[in-house]
C-alpha cells in the first residue's frame, strides 16, 4: 500500500465516518462513546477509540451534537450520552443529500465503464 | 469499580493525558478525562477478562490521543509523540552513558590522586599508587594485573681500595655531587649511585702512585667518599657540587660550573691556592706552616664557600 493511497483513504474516510456517526446517533436518539464504537464495529466500520472521541469532541464544539452525563443504573459509572442538536439534524439532512448525489455520479461512472466494456446483460 | 479507579496504571495514563491536553481550558480537559475514564471502565465492565493494559494499548499513547483532540479542534499539537522504539533507544543510550560514567568515576576514585609528589622523600605517585617512582631508591614500581613489579633506574657502586699516606686519589666526574669525608682506615672508600642505568660500570684503577677513578660515564652521580689522612686528593669535575668536610688531606680540584664547599677544620692549617673565575669566593685564612695541607681549587663559574 503506497502512501498516496493511504492518504486518499484517510481523507475520504474522514467525511464518510462523520456521516455514518451522525446517522447512527440519529437512529439511536442518544448514545455513549463505547456503545457507539460497538455499533460501528457491528456494521464492519472499525473505528479506533483514539479517533472517535476526538471526533465527537469536535462535532460537539461545532454544535452538531449535544451531550449529557447520565448513570444508567445505581452501581454504574457516569456515561456521556450524545444526541443530535437541531442544527445537527439539519446538517445531517444536507450531508445525506450531498452524499446521495455523489453516489449517483459514482453509479453513472461505473455504468458507463461497464457498457463500454461490453459486458453481456 | 473503586478498586479499578485506584489502579496506578490508570491514574498514570489519565495524568499523562491531562498533561498533554494543556492547550485546552480546564473545563474541557476535565470533560475529556472523565469521558476517557468512562470508556475504560465500560470496556472493562463489558468483558471482565480484558486486562487494563489491553484497553490502554487500544486507546494509544496519551500524547497521541491528546494530539488527535488538538488537531480536531484546530489546535497545534504539543509535540510529536515519541515512538516506543525511539524511547527505548534513548533509554538504552542514556543507560550506556550512565554505565560509562560510573566506570570512569570508579577509575578516578581508585586512581586518586592522579599525581602526588613528595619532594622530601623524592617520591612520585601516579594514578593513586598504580605507578610509584622512588627517586631515592631509584626504583619505579608498577602495579598490574600480572603482578607488581619494581624497575630499577639506579646504578650503585660501592667499594674500597687500600691506600697509604702520600699516595694520590684521582677522581673525574661530570654532572653530580661528590661529598668527601675523613676516615681513620688506611683505605679509600666510595659509595656512589647514579640515576639512570648504565652499561658502563666504572672501576678504579690502582697503581704505585695511588688510585684513579673515572666516574664521568655515570649520569647524575652522587658519591660519598672516605679519604684517609695525609693523602693527595685530586678531583676534576664539571656541573655539580663538591663538598670537603674538614679535610685532613691535600686537595687539588678543578671544577667547571658548580659549587665547591670547603669546610675547614679549625684545628688544622691549610695553605690555599684558590681561584674562582667568573664567580664568588668566601675568604679563607691561609697558613705558612710546613704541616699545612695544600688546598688548590680552580673553579670556573660558581662559588667557593665555607659552608654547605
Amino acid at each position: 500500500m503506497t502512501n498516496s493511497t493511504d492518504n486518499w483513504k484517510t481523507q475520504i474516510r474522514k467525511g464518510y465516518l462523520e456521516l455514518c456517526i451522525l446517522m447512527l446517533i440519529k437512529q439511536q436518539h442518544k448514545v455513549y462513546g463505547f456503545d457507539l464504537l460497538e455499533k460501528l464495529s457491528n456494521i464492519s466500520l472499525d473505528v479506533k477509540e483514539g479517533t472517535l472521541y476526538p471526533l465527537l469532541n469536535r462535532m460537539s464544539a461545532d454544535g452538531l451534537l449535544t451531550a449529557v452525563w447520565e448513570t444508567e443504573n445505581l452501581k454504574g459509572h457516569p456515561r456521556k450520552f450524545y444526541s443530535l442538536t437541531k442544527y445537527g439534524t439539519r446538517f445531517l439532512a444536507e450531508m445525506n443529500i450531498e452524499f446521495e448525489q455523489m453516489i449517483e455520479i459514482y453509479k453513472q461512472l461505473t455504468k458507463i465503464k461497464n457498457e463500454k466494456g461490453g459486458s453481456p446483460s | 469499580m473503586s478498586k479499578m479507579t485506584s489502579d496506578p496504571r490508570l491514574e498514570n495514563y489519565l495524568t499523562s493525558l491531562e498533561q498533554a491536553l494543556r492547550p485546552f481550558p480546564v473545563s474541557d480537559r476535565a470533560e475529556i478525562i472523565t469521558e476517557i475514564k468512562s470508556h475504560i471502565l465500560s470496556a472493562l465492565e463489558r468483558d471482565p477478562q480484558t486486562r487494563l493494559d489491553t484497553v490502554l494499548a487500544a486507546l494509544g499513547e496519551p500524547e497521541t490521543v491528546a494530539n488527535r483532540y488538538l488537531i480536531e479542534r484546530g489546535l497545534k499539537p504539543i509535540k510529536p509523540p515519541i515512538s516506543p522504539v525511539v524511547k527505548w533507544v534513548v533509554i538504552g543510550f542514556l543507560g550506556t552513558f550512565a554505565m560509562i560514567l560510573v566506570f570512569v568515576g570508579v577509575l578516578i576514585t581508585r586512581a586518586t590522586p592522579l599525581l602526588h609528589v613528595d619532594d622530601l622523600k623524592e617520591k612520585v605517585s601516579l594514578l593513586g599508587g598504580l605507578i610509584e617512582v622512588d627517586g631515592e631508591a631509584g626504583k619505579v614500581f608498577i602495579s598490574g594485573s600480572l603482578g607488581d613489579h619494581w624497575y630499577s633506574t639506579k646504578t650503585s657502586i660501592e667499594g674500597s681500595s687500600p691506600i697509604t699516606k702520600g699516595q694520590n686519589i684521582s677522581i673525574k666526574f661530570i654532572n653530580g655531587k661528590i661529598e668527601v669525608s675523613n676516615t681513620n682506615e688506611q683505605k679509600f672508600s666510595w659509595n656512589c649511585s647514579s640515576r639512570g642505568s648504565t652499561s658502563a660500570s666504572p672501576k678504579p684503577i690502582a697503581d704505585k702512585n695511588g688510585v684513579a677513578f673515572d666516574l664521568s660515564q655515570l649520569s647524575w652521580v652522587k658519591c660519598s667518599l672516605l679519604v684517609p689522612a695525609d693523602t693527595k686528593l685530586s678531583i676534576d669535575g664539571s656541573n655539580g657540587k663538591l663538598e670537603f668536610d674538614e679535610p685532613h688531606y691535600h686537595i687539588t680540584a678543578n671544577m667547571t660550573n658548580g659549587k665547591v664547599s670547603l669546610i675547614p677544620d679549625d684545628n688544622t692549617a691549610y695553605r690555599y691556592t684558590l681561584a674562582a673565575i667568573n664567580g664568588k669566593m668566601d675568604s679563607f685564612e691561609s697558613s705558612n706552616k710546613s704541616e699545612a695541607y695544600l688546598v688548590a681549587i680552580h673553579l670556573v663559574n660558581g662559588k667557593i664557600s665555607k659552608d654547605k
